[in-house]
């Protein structure tokens, strides 16, 4: 089971929700340290040459995940991952992975950490190589998520909905992905995300959620593995409330 | 009212201004739901209008001679008469309490604000305090005649309950629930079924002028399924050549009657759907938890009948309404969830265009208040964190817009029953929560006794508090 990700049909997770019912304020969890894990599928053949899109985004000058196809003169194709991450200052950290065709017709494992607290470092790895790691300065700032105006979004299938000139949409499906803040080593992302099912317990039918043994359960914003969604939301596994949902411009905070 | 909150309402709700400013204008204690609303509670010969105000009686002299007097009764009419001079009725204190404590608009505003108040404000503002009034907004309880009796419920409401607590006397709690001593000093011991009633007499004259006006016609119980005057009024609206098209009609049910009368009913909703009757139908149902322990909460109900019945009057009513009234109370908590679910599953199943609102199925969960021994506040703390857990998915079930378009729960479906929680943990005397817990053994522990049900087995979940309670000593 996944979810399948329209061009232009984005998905969101409202961190602050209106009816106060999250145990987790989920808004600044990449202000700090974090660890992202995600597995990713884009269609290449569909993409529009040379325009950007993300799989995944935070509020704030497009931080995230996203993804290209170049054509070059020659018509030579380069599809490339790209890694972003804003800081308040206007800078920005970026690492990038040229896929190969083969590598881009499959989901994609990516995982990102950010050791703000110590070593103020971003982490890529795909598809279980090390990409980079970048450090940045120690007097830069991350992107406060809460300044953001509106409040903060995570945001799948574009970078910014709320301002179509900018939103950078991208047809993708997802398989799975969560994010925790906290730093993580990637053995231990990896292995939460092949063991995460040891920790399943039932909630409702066939709703489940994270026991209480799931490690960092604390620190988990969430976990999507997309096996539960209805119409309009994806099941999410912390049960914390933050559920990943069909975005609507007509009613943000639903 | 602070000058600066009160341009923030201004601009937000220019409707409640308009409103409040007009009825001001009058007096500061104006408000239309004296003319326009009333609850009729024919079984016991009271009515009010508003549910704030206790109920009072109506002269069966008054009744006999003019039959609006069920509505517009002697005391009422001098209660408008404070309205209409500039000065605020006291049994209206519920709203003084709001207005002078506090920024928020008060009821007055919103009753008056309602589509069966706000027309007519003109007509009723040149009216002389002596004049009667036909409300728009009625509710009706024919009778007590009841199949259930609800641990919530009471005598007056319930003839199952009348008759145990004639046989058994009040229950052992400090308040002694449900004893009629309460019920005779209030005037309101319910007529017998065998007795003529004089109040339904005066409602069935007053009916044929009654009707043509009205804007929304409720009738409540009892079981509204087992009084004949329901039957009546839906012959009515069937039978009449010049049917008021812009009704609104609600009919209170357990859907616990017996099939013939389910069938009956689901008869009679056809040829008012049909025939295009009414502006509106709309069943409203109780049900508070899933299965078992809902059957014991609702003492009569049989949970697989009852679902039964919902899923009949949806797939044979295309535009029918179903309301579940729910009153969530300490043995709700464990298996709400799945109420929640089901709910869903029914929306999903039966949302369509057709119906008269924008969704098939409603879950309007409200929390109990009374008997205090049975609300979600004796409960120890924890269990809010199972409301909360019930917000949230309620949460995931919820739609993006109130539309036809969309499957799911409302804003106001989520919201309340977050309030629940909220309600639940707020602070509390801990001297009156110890008594209420010295309640909640006394009651269910007699209840047991009497109708030879298990309160251990059926909430396993709350067999330790529920042994605690019964060592607490008053």
């Amino acid at each position: 089971m996944s979810l399948f990700v329209r061009y232009a049909e984005p998905w969101i997770v409202l961190p602050e929700s209106r009816y106060d019912i999250s145990d987790r304020k989920i808004d600044k969890y990449m202000d700090e340290d974090f660890s992202l894990y995600m597995r990713v599928k884009i269609f290449p053949d569909r993409m529009i040459p040379n325009e950007e899109g993300f799989a995944f985004a935070r509020s704030g000058k497009h931080s995230g995940i996203s993804f290209v196809k170049f054509i070059d003169q020659n018509e030579n194709e380069i599809i490339t991952l790209m890694f972003t991450y804003w800081f308040k200052d206007s800078t920005f950290v970026q690492i990038t992975k040229n896929l190969t065709r083969e590598e881009a017709n499959e989901f994609v494992e990516i995982a990102v950490i950010n050791d703000d607290l110590n070593k103020k470092s971003f982490s890529l790895y795909v598809n279980g190589e090390h990409i980079d790691t970048k450090e940045y300065h120690n007097e830069k700032q991350l992107y406060k998520f809460g300044e953001m105006g509106g409040g903060g979004f995570y945001q799948f299938g574009n970078g910014n909905f709320e301002v179509p000139s900018i939103a950078m949409y991208l047809e993708c499906e997802f398989d799975m992905i969560f994010l925790f803040k906290k730093e993580l080593s990637y053995e231990e992302i990896i292995g939460l995300s092949e063991n995460y099912k040891n920790y399943l317990e039932p909630f409702l039918e066939e709703l489940v959620v994270l026991n209480k043994d799931f490690p960092h359960r604390k620190d988990l914003a969430f976990f999507l593995d997309f096996k539960n969604k209805n119409r309009y939301k994806v099941w999410e596994l912390s049960h914390n409330g933050n559920y990943l949902s069909k975005a609507n411009l007509e009613n943000l905070f639903f | 009212m602070a000058e600066k909150y009160k341009m923030d309402l201004e601009k937000q709700n220019p409707l409640y201004v308009g409103i409040k400013n007009e009825l001001d204008s009058v007096g500061p204690g104006m408000c239309l739901a004296k003319w326009t609303q009333v609850t009729l509670s024919l079984q016991i010969g009271h009515n009010h209008s508003c549910h704030h105000p206790r109920t009072h009686a109506i002269s069966t002299a008054e009744i006999a001679r003019n039959p609006s007097a069920l509505h517009n009764t002697r005391y009422k009419k001098l209660r408008r008469k404070e309205m209409l001079q500039g000065t605020r009725p006291e049994e209206c204190d519920y709203c003084w309490g709001v207005e002078d404590n506090s920024d928020l608009f008060s009821d007055r505003i919103f009753k008056s604000s309602e589509d069966w108040s706000r027309p007519y404000m003109q007509e009723i503002k040149a009216l002389d305090w002596r004049d009667d009034y036909n409300p728009k907004y009625v509710e009706v309880a024919f009778s007590n005649a009841c199949n259930f009796k609800c641990s919530y419920c009471s005598p007056a409401y319930s003839s199952q309950w009348m008759e145990e607590i004639q046989e058994h006397g009040a229950y052992p709690t400090l308040d002694r629930f449900n004893d009629l001593q309460y019920l005779v000093d209030e005037h309101k011991m319910p007529l017998k079924h065998s007795e003529l009633n004089p109040y339904t007499e005066a409602f069935w004259k007053w009916w044929p002028d009654l009707y043509k006006d009205l804007n929304t016609f409720r009738i409540t119980g009892g079981e509204p399924l087992l009084s004949k005057d329901t039957w009546g009024v839906l012959d009515y609206i069937i039978e009449n050549p010049n049917p008021n098209r812009e009704l609104k009609l609600a009919i209170n049910s357990n859907l616990g009657a017996p099939d013939a009368l389910i069938d009956k009913l689901i008869e009679k909703i056809k040829k008012i759907e049909d025939g295009n009757r009414v502006k509106q139908l709309v069943i409203f149902t109780s049900v508070d938890t899933w299965g078992e322990q809902a059957e014991y909460i609702r003492h009569g109900l049989e949970f697989n009948r009852f679902w039964d019945n919902v899923n009949k009057i949806m797939s044979q009513c295309p535009r029918v309404i179903i309301t579940f009234m729910s009153t969530y109370n300490a043995l709700s908590l464990f298996n709400y969830n799945k109420l929640i679910k089901e709910v869903y599953n029914l929306k999903d199943m039966y949302g369509s265009y057709d119906r008269y609102w924008n969704s098939a199925v409603f879950l309007d969960s409200s929390y109990l208040r009374y008997p205090n021994h049975q609300t979600v506040q004796v409960l120890p703390y924890e269990f809010s964190k199972k409301i909360l857990e019930q917000t949230k998915l309620i949460t995931y079930y919820a739609i993006p817009l109130f539309d036809p378009k969309y499957i799911g729960f409302s804003d106001i479906e989520v919201q309340k029953l977050k309030r629940i929680h909220d309600w639940m943990i707020a602070p509390q005397d801990p001297t009156k929560q110890m008594k209420n817990r010295h309640g909640f053994y006394q009651f269910f522990s007699e209840h047991d006794k009497r109708r030879g049900t298990n309160f251990a087995k059926t909430f396993p979940e709350l067999e330790e508090f529920y042994n605690f309670c019964g060592t607490i000593k008053i």
